[in-house]
């Protein structure tokens, strides 16, 4: 069998080298889209939060939700998984190199900042954009008041965002208070914060990421929409082509289960070229993707390698890989021999009727004779199928009375006599016959 | 060797042609273990819809066919198709070759089904075909057999897994004279040696002349049964 599969698949090369480079440029397309939202996404975060580290948790709150310096988490819950790092309250203020955001923190908030009070931390965007650097001077006016710092630290924002952090004895009462959660345990505190601060926008690493995400979704949904496109198109171009290829091979199918193949040892033979191209083709695709970034970040671009997106791209391909494989599989599982080697039509989906199903008040009088009826399905008066048996005949219990074809042959509805006896009773306007177990002359209904 | 390997209870087969046509109407035989029968009658009699529903490669309307008390009816695809494995050999008019495959490849094919290594079945198959005569023609495709060396290779195959019952399909019907009666030896000399029962589907009557019982078809019934 596999010896078969493997001729069969390289007779059909040309196929299979197109399906592979199908499969190849989409993945690689997939990977290197993917990459560029990444990169997008990561820069957004950086810009949201600084990011913020993992297990830190900030609260932020407006001016008119000034709070105490020290707000325990921990009303109703009990024992709440958090620490309590600091509070400090943030603000614009005039500097000596013009209006800039600040974070002022007293002494008694919590945080030990190891500088000393005429000591200012500075973040690294802002270091960047006014030249300073540690040891410089910095002129800042709070409450009508001239105070110079110097500059102890340059600050990477992960936990004060992009702000100048500057000690201030006078600072009103902290709006921003921070948090370390237990390990494993951030939805628990989220939940805890969210009770204590209800109006207070709550960020950890996890919720600037989610938030970032969103943006860049919401900025590129054309591109994502396309990206649902690619995926859509490898579906359909996929199942077309194995499809045909069902279809060319439906004699060597019909062959080999005339000699006693089973359905799914048949699925073999489709095997070949139902997974090896779009499996070639996800590790080319991402090959071809890795070789183009290494290029485009030697040329300068700011691209991180993140094999996740790699790994997402290259499965997003393998549902139409299963649609493709089940579709012809499940033509090959219901089909006799004689419809794959004459080409008859095979339906995907048998659907038999073997009684009336609901309770017809005109009936009564037959069904209590023990007379049992199935329903034809009628359009107009007509039949739009083959009837078999008429009236008088005599019928064994599910015996095929008729069959009709809906969608294109693709479902066959099979009526069976629902006992064994004479059929009695056919009404071909309504699509009501009747069986009696009973030979007692044939009852209305026209013939 | 009075037994009945296989029997049909009023088989029936229509086909929707513009109007209901029975191929096959309220057909009840038996065929006689060891046997060679016959059933023959004119073109579009139903004779090859019959072998169809007697190889299970097609389903009946009503009806029911046992072979060694086996229900058809009672059996999945893949019920049918396990036992076609075992039991059952099938030789087509048109003699349906895989194309892909040598001669003893082809013949090869049914025991790979039931788990014959592949140096038995080799051994097998070749033994097959040296018996009819085609030792130099292992290694040929398809295409490169006349139409006698097909259906040859086509009945190895039908035999490559000792099956009780062989059922062909006009199998002389498109050969020449000369290939013809080396089919028919074929059929009477397996027959002999391996008591094997054969159901020929046929027109002509001196491929019906090597027959133990013969079943006349018109209209898709049975006429009678000798």
């Amino acid at each position: 069998m596999i010896q078969l599969a493997r001729r069969i698949f390289i007779k059909s090369w040309r196929i299979q080298l197109a399906i592979t480079c199908l499969f190849a440029a989409s993945v690689a397309l997939l990977v290197i889209y993917g990459t560029y939202l990444q990169r997008e996404i990561n820069l957004l975060e950086v810009r949201m939060d600084g990011g913020l580290q993992d297990s830190f948790i900030r609260v932020e709150l407006n001016d008119s939700q000034r709070g105490p310096s020290k707000l325990r988490p921990s009303r109703g819950l009990g024992t709440v998984p958090l620490q309590y790092l600091g509070s400090w309250q943030t603000g614009v203020v005039d500097t000596s190199h013009g209006r800039l955001p600040v974070a002022m923190v007293t002494q008694d908030t919590g945080l030990n900042l190891g500088i000393g009070s005429a000591e200012v931390l500075v973040p690294q965007v802002l270091a960047s954009e006014h030249n300073l650097a540690v040891g410089d001077k910095l002129v800042v006016v709070t409450k009508g008041a001239h105070a110079q710092f110097t500059v102890a630290q340059v600050h990477d924002g992960t936990i004060y965002g992009q702000r100048i952090v500057v000690w201030d004895k006078n600072a009103l009462a902290s709006n921003v208070f921070l948090y370390r959660h237990e390990s494993g345990a951030a939805s628990a505190a989220v939940t805890s914060l969210r009770r204590t601060y209800p109006a207070g926008i709550i960020a950890y690493s996890g919720s600037t990421r989610s938030a970032a995400e969103e943006v860049i979704d919401a900025v590129y949904s054309p591109g994502i929409r396309a990206r649902f496109g690619v995926i859509l198109f490898i579906t359909i171009a996929f199942l077309t082509v194995t499809l045909f290829s069902f279809l060319g091979k439906r004699k060597v199918l019909a062959i080999v289960k005339s000699l006693g193949l089973r359905s799914w040892e048949m699925v073999t033979l489709l095997f070949y070229e139902a997974v090896l191209p779009p499996l070639f083709g996800s590790l080319l695709g991402c090959g071809l993707a890795y070789v183009t970034l290494r290029w485009m970040i030697s040329a300068g671009q700011q691209f991180a390698i993140d094999g996740s997106v790699f790994i997402s791209s290259a499965l997003s391909i393998w549902p139409a890989v299963a649609i493709g494989i089940a579709i012809p599989a499940r033509f090959t599982q219901v089909a006799t021999v004689n419809q794959l080697l004459y080409e008859r039509p095979v339906p995907f989906q048998t659907v038999i009727i073997k009684e009336l199903g609901k309770r017809i008040s005109a009936l009564d009088v037959y069904t209590s004779q023990g007379i049992e009826f199935i329903h034809l399905q009628m359009e107009y008066g007509h039949f739009n199928g083959s009837v078999f048996r008429r009236l008088g005949d005599y019928v064994k219990q599910g015996e095929v009375l008729a069959v009709e074809e809906r969608w294109w042959g693709l479902q066959i509805v099979e009526y069976h006599a629902p006992i064994t006896g004479y059929i009695v009773y056919f009404q071909d306007e309504l699509g009501l016959v009747g069986v009696s177990p009973l030979h007692f002359g044939a009852r209305c209904g026209n013939t | 060797m009075n037994e009945i390997i296989m029997r049909t209870e009023r088989l029936n087969k229509a086909f929707s042609l513009g109007e209901t046509i029975y191929a096959v109407s309220d057909v009840s035989l038996y065929i006689p273990a060891g046997k060679i029968v016959a059933i023959v009658g004119p073109s579009g009699c139903g004779k090859s819809t019959l072998l169809s529903l007697l190889g299970g490669l097609d389903r009946p309307m009503s009806g029911d066919i046992f072979l060694e008390r086996q229900s058809f009816r009672m059996l999945s695809e893949d019920g049918l198709a396990m036992l076609r494995r075992r039991k059952l050999g099938y030789v087509f008019q048109f003699f349906n070759l895989i194309p892909h495959l040598t001669a003893i490849e082809n013949v090869m094919l049914p025991m790979s089904f039931i788990g014959v290594s592949r140096l038995n079945a080799k051994k097998r198959a070749a033994e097959l075909l040296a018996q009819v005569g085609l030792t130099k023609r292992l290694n040929h495709l398809p295409l490169q057999l006349s139409g006698g060396e097909q259906q040859r290779v086509a009945i190895s195959r039908a035999l490559a897994n000792n099956p009780a019952l062989v059922l062909a399909d006009e199998p002389t019907g498109n050969l020449d004279s000369s290939s013809k009666n080396d089919v028919l030896d074929l059929f009477k000399m397996f027959n002999a040696m391996n008591g094997q029962t054969f159901v020929l589907i046929t027109h002509d009557a001196s491929v019906a002349g090597i027959a133990q019982k013969v079943v006349r078809m018109v209209d898709g019934r049975v006429l009678e049964e000798k």
